[in-house]
């Protein structure tokens, strides 16, 4: 049985390699591409393996509160929009760029992790992927824990909860100059419309 | 087993086809027309720009949410607009009085 899975895996790696040559031949590789079927199957299922057991196993020690909901909304907004997207549905210009991309966390293919699944991932990233670990891979982290509830809760958020988020959006200085003048010109303020009128805005979703 | 599917993964990560770019453009100007397929703005004292609204293009005034019938020709506005495309995705209204736009 293990020569077979052996064997199986060493086709695997043949084909893939086969892959690679003929791309490289084709005109080199891009993260623009669209993953395939396959890679998307076996990059969930390398996504799977890497956790132990007994972390996916493990259950949120936080309780469900207001309080931890608005704790990892701003923590979300904060840390992890910039790729997923206040929604978690990851239509972000990061998260759209990524090899794999950004996955729509709302959907089953993520709600069907379990808590500690979910946990490890944010903690230890997800090697080959654009998720980085985000913890020092301890289990008794609570701010992690909170943001596994707001992922159980990414489809209960309100519109008023997404501008909230919204607002605590890392921002480069040229989107803060770009808010303060649509601020201004909302306002009725004396700002110049802009010279060119389609000036990239890079806002969260 | 498991390094070697991961390995695997690896080999496997970078096969390809186009993906357009993210990123949304951002339109400020005052309402010259509107209606419910459509908005044009003047950005410039010569330019306008038309952009097509639908079902689902949010409307907001300040931190509140709005809807079409708030939308008068002379509003300042700001449109989100999906890069390479005319969909406005988001209109934000301004506070300020309606200005007198000539009629063309």
């Amino acid at each position: 049985m293990r020569l077979v899975k052996l064997l199986i895996g060493v086709l695997i790696i043949a084909i893939g390699a086969i892959v690679v040559v003929r791309r490289a031949g084709m005109g080199g590789f891009s993260t623009r591409a669209e993953p395939s079927a396959a890679e998307r199957l076996l990059a969930r299922y390398a996504r799977r393996a890497a956790v132990p057991s007994a972390a996916r196993n493990a259950k949120n020690p936080i309780p469900f509160t207001a309080q931890v909901w608005a704790d990892s909304r701003a923590h979300f907004a904060d840390h992890c929009a910039s790729c997923h997207g206040n929604d978690g549905a990851g239509k972000t210009e990061l998260g759209q760029g990524l090899y794999p991309r950004a996955p729509d966390m709302r959907l089953d293919e993520t709600q069907h992790l379990t808590d500690g699944e979910l946990y490890w991932i944010i903690e230890n990233g997800v090697r080959l992927t654009g998720m980085p670990a985000w913890g020092t891979g301890k289990s008794d982290d609570e701010d992690t824990w909170k943001l596994v509830h707001f992922i159980r809760h990414l489809k209960d958020l309100t519109p008023e909860q997404l501008d909230e988020m919204s607002a605590l959006n890392p921002k480069t200085p040229a989107e803060l100059k770009e808010e303060e003048e649509d601020r201004k010109f909302l306002e009725g303020g004396d700002v110049p419309p802009p010279a060119e009128p389609d000036h990239a805005h890079h806002h969260q979703q | 087993m498991k390094s070697l599917f991961l390995s695997a993964a690896l080999a496997l990560g970078i096969a390809s086809a186009a993906f357009a770019h993210g990123g949304n453009d951002h339109v400020r100007g005052v309402v010259t027309q509107v209606s419910p397929q459509s908005i044009t703005v003047q950005v410039s004292p010569k330019v306008t720009k038309t952009l097509t609204l639908s079902d689902k293009t949010v409307y907001k005034r300040g931190a509140k949410a709005a809807q079409l019938g708030d939308v008068k020709v002379g509003d300042r506005v700001v449109i989100d607009v999906p890069e390479k495309t005319t969909q406005a995705v988001e209109v934000t209204l301004g506070s300020a009085p309606v200005a007198k736009v000539a009629k063309k």
